[in-house]
């Protein structure tokens, strides 16, 4: 039975990609989902930016295929001006911040409102539009570039942006910048976010799920449930968070309120009708939107999508069969709050 | 000696007592050369990014040709040309010999080899990453083309400069293709050579200081131009 | 961005009211395009008679000047419509092969032997072979135009008539490949002798106020002679000669009135041509 998921994104098959002799990189299958924050972590040179480069179509593989889905009742545009790429080794061309900002939408024609469009992506880059929108070039700090690149790139309001490295070798301020611009892209525009980084700690406070690399493969989901909070004390002596339209999380006090909370999906139970009286103390109800084996093993990644979060669990093949999961399935997650674990 | 400084007093007198036939000399000057820089960047601007930026087989040779053609002397464009545009060549029917289209035409194509190496050049000195940044932002490829050659700008527009210079102090091809004729083809440079051959030393050095005074504004525009870049 | 444009801007105006400037001039009357040499157009000669010819025939002549050599080869290649030189031999020659028809005798003017006052040849006098033939036995320094200009070809012409066969292959001789000007100052130089017409020298002598390094020191021999004739370029060779134009000019020069025109036409106060049509 072939179901046609529109909410897919990104559609990666059989892709490879070969350079300078003898690197390669090799992704049979890769699949994102529009809104979806994904990570791409792994050691310096495994392929993490070749891949993203892939993505943001600037190179041609040598085989296989890319396909970036279209969305329904949206207008064709051209692929180049559907989504950008913030390149670690990024580059501001040679002319005042404002024009740098600017440059994506001139290009596109797109002119109406500029002085404030430009002023309002500067704003969610960090970077007073007062100040800064005047100063040429070479009149910035590397974090206040690195901040111009992103703006130039939130302006264009892409369906997805590709972001390579985005805090490698800036400073401390920076980088928290940069992972609430991140943050507010994903809860407020929904923006499909692809993220590389070394940096798996930083990753996963930005992203959903990251998958690793090595020698130009995918070797592996990254299993963590990022939980952020902000947590409150609710009853019984536990702290909660709320998600929208589906009910609470229970955990543990955590050290401050907004604290990283990491669920093993390891411990998260699947169950397909609604349990009562038990012991644990998290059930929350979701859909199952992807499902995908883990390479050499006998276990399937599950991502289930309650309210506005998405968990990662993992069922054995077997479980998986009898309980009949499949994508767009109602299910319910069990899993206790001392599964919790504080960052 | 005495003829340089009597030959530049009454040069002055010449071109401020508005002498028509210097001003007539000078307007074709400036009218074939600035034609002839005009088509120049349009064909070689473009070309010049093309060699520059892309890999393919035999670029390092088509350069090394280019830049050949840079110290090209005019005497043999002229003859070249001639051989196309005289009225038993190829290009007769086009009636170029003895026009200023015919000059301008000449003219470009002395100064192209001159405008693509340079913009070649230009370009290959450009950062390797603005290329990969301007499809990232969306550039079309005709987009990349011109923003490029704007982020050289300063290069692109010395390369320019420096054609100009060759296009409007060269004599061989006006001469050839010109034929020189007064009030029509005669330029600044062919009738220095024409004057000075009569002995009017003071009419050459008056013609001569008109080149010098566009050479120079020309060359002083490009520093400013520099200066108000940065 | 703004200052590009505004070089861009200023280069256009400049271009386009150049244009005007040239526009203004633009043609009256049906153009001819004629092929001379630089000693008829040096002399100012066309330039006094242009807008004659163009109120008496409505013609609006055009004319290049370069060496007689490039003259005969542009009328060949059908580049213009008429020649005015002075190269009676290759005239004949030209005539014969069919590149050029209805010859017709315009003037004419002379050639004079000129060297130093102190004259260490002792040329002064003597006729034009005898002074060339005394030149070659004193081995004196001779400078010639060498350009296959018709003062080049009067002068190997002459040389043949001294029974000097090779010149060109004497230390004392020199072919400077350049206008006459530039031939009589490095005559000069040499203190040498050189070949002139006499136009070129009576301007060589007015920049020295008229007492110049280099005299006349042979003149009036008849193998001196320097006659212009103008030739028609032949329609059959070249089909897109404007040969009813230049019929009218060539009819128009050898009128009794442009004959008189020529014979008074003078330069720095001295007569240049005789005019001779028949």
């Amino acid at each position: 039975m072939k179901v046609e998921n529109t909410s897919h994104h990104f559609l990666v098959r059989d892709l490879e990609y070969a350079y300078s002799g003898n690197f390669r990189l090799q992704v049979p299958h890769l699949v994102i989902d529009r809104g979806q924050s994904l990570g791409i972590s792994g050691p310096n040179g495994c392929g993490k930016s070749t891949l993203l480069r892939l993505l943001a179509f600037l190179e041609t593989p040598q085989a296989g295929s890319i396909e970036l889905v279209q969305a329904a009742g949206g207008d064709t545009k051209r692929l180049h001006h559907r989504i950008t790429l913030l390149l670690q080794d990024h580059y501001l061309l040679k002319r005042s911040v404002f024009e740098n900002v600017a440059y994506g939408l001139r290009v596109r024609g797109d002119r109406e409102n500029l002085r404030d469009r430009v002023f309002r992506a500067l704003q969610d880059s960090g970077l007073d539009p007062e100040r800064f929108a005047g100063r040429k070039w070479h009149e910035l700090s590397g974090g206040e570039a690195r901040r111009v690149s992103l703006a130039a790139r939130l302006i264009l309001k892409p369906e997805a942006l590709l972001l390579d490295e985005p805090v490698a070798n800036i400073d401390r301020e920076s980088a928290l910048l940069i992972k609430d611009v991140i943050n507010t892209l994903k809860e407020r525009d929904n923006m499909t976010m692809i993220i590389s980084s070394h940096d798996q700690t930083w990753l996963a406070g930005v992203t959903d799920s990251i998958i690793q690399m090595r020698d130009g493969k995918i070797t592996g989901l990254l299993y963590e449930n990022s939980l952020q909070g902000p947590w409150h004390p609710d009853i019984d002596g536990l702290w909660a968070m709320d998600i929208q339209d589906a009910g609470k999380i229970y955990a543990s006090k955590p050290p401050a309120p907004y604290s990283r909370g990491i669920l093993d999906p390891a411990n998260i139970i699947i169950a397909t009708r609604e349990q009562a009286d038990l012991s644990a103390q998290n059930l929350l109800r979701g859909t199952v939107e992807s499902m995908e084996q883990i390479h050499y093993t006998d276990s399937i990644s599950v991502k289930v999508k309650t309210g506005t979060t998405h968990f990662a669990c993992t069922v054995t093949h077997h479980a998986a069969e009898n309980l009949h999961i499949f994508p767009g399935k109602t299910v319910w997650l069990i899993f206790k709050a001392s599964s919790i674990i504080w960052e | 000696m005495g003829y340089l400084l009597e030959g530049v007093q009454q040069g002055i007198g010449l071109l401020f007592s508005g002498n028509i036939e210097t001003w007539s000399a000078i307007a074709v000057s400036l009218q074939a050369s600035l034609l002839s820089i005009t088509a120049a960047l349009i064909i070689g601007a473009p070309a010049g990014f093309v060699l520059g930026y892309y890999e393919f087989p035999g670029r390092r040779q088509i350069r090394a040709v280019f830049d050949t053609l840079l110290a090209l002397p005019t005497v043999v464009v002229g003859l070249v040309v001639y051989g196309f545009v005289s009225s038993r060549g190829p290009l007769g029917h086009m009636e170029l010999l003895f026009t200023v289209s015919g000059i301008v035409v000449a003219q470009t194509i002395l100064i192209l080899p001159i405008v693509i190496s340079l913009t070649a050049s230009a370009i290959e000195s450009l950062d390797m990453r603005l290329g990969n940044t301007l499809i990232t932002l969306g550039a079309s490829r005709r987009q990349i083309v011109l923003t490029s050659l704007y982020e050289a700008k300063i290069a692109v527009l010395t390369a320019a400069v420096t054609a100009y210079g060759r296009a409007i102090s060269e004599v061989g091809v006006s001469m050839m293709i010109g034929g020189n004729i007064k009030w029509h083809t005669r330029t600044i440079t062919t009738a220095i050579a024409l004057e000075s051959g009569k002995g009017n030393f003071a009419m050459g050095i008056a013609l001569g200081l008109v080149l010098l005074t566009i050479a120079f504004t020309v060359n002083a525009s490009l520093i400013i131009l520099k200066k108000m870049s940065k | 961005m703004k200052s590009l444009r505004v070089c861009i801007t200023a280069a256009i105006v400049i271009t386009a009211v150049s244009f005007t400037v040239i526009s203004c001039k633009r043609e009256q009357g049906q153009v001819l395009n004629m092929a001379t040499t630089t000693s008829t157009d040096n002399t100012g000669l066309l330039d006094y008679l242009k807008p004659i010819i163009l109120s008496d025939t409505g013609i609006n002549l055009h004319w290049v000047a370069v060496g007689t050599g490039r003259a005969l080869e542009l009328g060949k290649n059908c580049d213009v419509d008429i020649l005015l030189v002075h190269a009676p031999a290759a005239e004949k020659k030209y005539i014969e092969a069919g590149y050029g028809i209805d010859r017709r005798k315009v003037m004419f003017n002379d050639f004079i032997i000129i060297g130093p006052k102190t004259d260490p040849a002792g040329i002064k006098g003597k006729s034009a072979s005898g002074a060339l033939s005394t030149i070659a036995l004193k081995k004196a320094f001779f400078a010639s135009r060498g350009d296959d200009s018709g003062t080049h070809k009067k002068e190997l012409f002459l040389w043949k008539e001294a029974g000097i066969s090779s010149p060109d292959k004497q230390p004392w001789y020199i072919q400077t490949g350049q206008g006459m000007i530039n031939t009589i100052n490095i005559a000069n130089e040499r203190n040498g002798y050189t070949l002139t017409d006499r136009a070129t020298y009576i301007k060589y002598a007015s920049t020295l106020n008229n007492n110049p390094p280099l005299i006349i020191l042979v003149e009036s021999d008849s193998t001196l002679k320097n006659q212009y004739s103008i030739i028609t370029v032949n329609n059959v060779k070249c089909p897109k000669t404007n040969t009813a134009l230049a019929k009218k000019f060539t009819d128009w020069i050898v009128s009794p009135k442009a004959q008189k025109l020529l014979g008074d036409y003078k330069l720095l106060g001295k007569q240049l041509y005789i005019p001779n049509a028949e």
